[in-house]
């Protein structure tokens, strides 16, 4: 075997897997001997170089998206992943928006009466004890409710209790998406209006039962 | 690496996410993004050496990989097609860079004896034996040509086999072997040179040395 031959076969198979013939030359010819210690040390060497893979600084996601969004390649929002997207799939329900809607509505034309507890909180988050004391006010609002109209058969009183229903549903998916993502302002600012609803939907209904208007 | 991923409805895995991306939906590509972008960004990092060039890198091969993801019909896998443009991209900038580099290093940094580009002939090669260490391959390394380096890259450093180096590269698996084979030549070479720099340098300053006294 030549040395130009030598140099093939061992680029092809390396030391390992050299052939008989290939072999031979390796122990006959010093220059071929020098150069396969030299790549052998070369890729030693090498395995040096690796690096361990690496996720890519955040900001080239978001380059990435501003450039896809740009050039009109994402063409739509996420569907649903997370619990605050639930809430969004939640409102767009249509029998949820249209009650929630009504509730808003009925809030603001009828007895707009937000009580002290409600307000206390309204410019503020409501992680953690804020949460629990406008849950500990509703709760409250809810039992003398149901221990008053509660039971009434009236019209008003049964649409009340419906949307009482829808509402405490409404609430129950926000908490979940405040739960999940403690830090998602707009969750959280979902999760009070929708206590806020709460507590005006009581609000009318004890004011309702007050004063007994059909 | 992992190929599924919760998804808050359900299990999303690659298929779908790329099903989805073709269709523009936004948490798709970022799935695929987030599924592959390491190893991506690996390489570009290696190839360039530079992280702000290889986050460039990396936001351009998944520029062009979501650009043309509706052509993508699962002939091959996602990861090699995604791998094949990472690896054209990186060596397109090596190739610009090159040329610029080479043609400014010609004019402006004459060999001293020649006045030509500076090389060196003639000198049998010794045994390299303990004179290469990282940063006197990286430097050789550096200086070869881009086809050259991205098949030693992939294959000595990153631990690609031959059939995956040609599916990545387009070539064939005997070109792939030819190209690394010539690669390890042309660094065997840079690496000696390397040494004789050293040895003139060293030979140098004991002149200097011995004319101060």
């Amino acid at each position: 075997m030549h040395c130009t031959e030598f140099e093939l076969t061992f680029g092809d198979a390396g030391r390992a897997g050299l052939p008989a013939a290939a072999a031979q030359h390796l122990s006959e010819c010093a220059a071929c001997r020098n150069l396969a210690a030299d790549i052998d040390i070369i890729r030693s060497a090498a395995r040096e170089l690796a690096i361990e893979p690496q996720a890519a600084p955040a900001r080239v996601w978001t380059n990435l998206r501003a450039q896809l969004r740009a050039e009109g390649i994402i063409r739509e929002q996420a569907p649903v992943s997370s619990g605050w997207d639930s809430v969004l799939a939640w409102l767009k329900r249509p029998y949820v928006a249209g009650a929630y809607a009504a509730m808003a509505l009925l809030a603001i034309a009828v007895t707009w009466q937000p009580s002290n507890g409600i307000e206390a909180t309204e410019s503020a988050s409501l992680a953690g004890t804020q949460m629990s004391a406008t849950q500990r006010n509703l709760d409250a609002m809810e039992k003398a409710f149901t221990s008053g109209a509660a039971q009434s058969t009236s019209i008003v009183d049964i649409a009340l209790r419906k949307n009482l229903s829808v509402v405490d549903n409404f609430i129950a998916v926000c908490e979940k998406a405040v739960k999940q993502e403690p830090h998602n302002e707009i969750a959280r600012q979902y999760l009070y209006g929708a206590y806020q609803q709460k507590a005006e939907l009581l609000n009318t209904a004890m004011e309702h039962s007050l004063t007994g208007e059909e | 690496m992992a190929r599924t991923r919760q998804a808050g409805t359900g299990e999303l895995n690659e298929a779908e996410a790329i099903r989805r991306a073709q269709q523009g939906d936004e948490f798709a590509f970022e799935f695929l993004y987030r599924m592959h972008n390491r190893r991506v960004y690996a390489l570009c990092l290696r190839m360039v050496g530079r992280t702000a060039e290889a986050e460039d890198l990396t936001q351009e091969a998944f520029l062009q990989l979501f650009r043309k993801i509706g052509t993508f019909r699962g002939e091959s896998a996602f990861s090699t097609w995604l791998h094949r443009l990472s690896v054209n991209v990186v060596l397109m900038r090596l190739r610009k860079k090159q040329v610029a580099e080479s043609s400014l290093e010609e004019t402006t940094e004459p060999d001293e004896e020649t006045g030509g580009p500076r090389r060196d002939f003639g000198s049998p090669d010794p045994l390299l034996t303990g004179s290469v260490d990282r940063i006197n391959l990286q430097r050789a390394v550096e200086q070869l040509p881009p086809g050259y380096r991205a098949v030693f890259e992939l294959h000595d450093v990153q631990g690609y086999e031959h059939n995956e180096i040609a599916d990545i590269m387009g070539c064939s698996i005997g070109n792939s072997k030819s190209q690394l084979h010539k690669a390890r030549t042309r660094l065997r070479e840079l690496l000696h040179e390397q040494e004789r720099d050293r040895a003139r340098e060293a030979r140098q300053a004991a002149k200097e040395v011995e004319q101060e006294s």
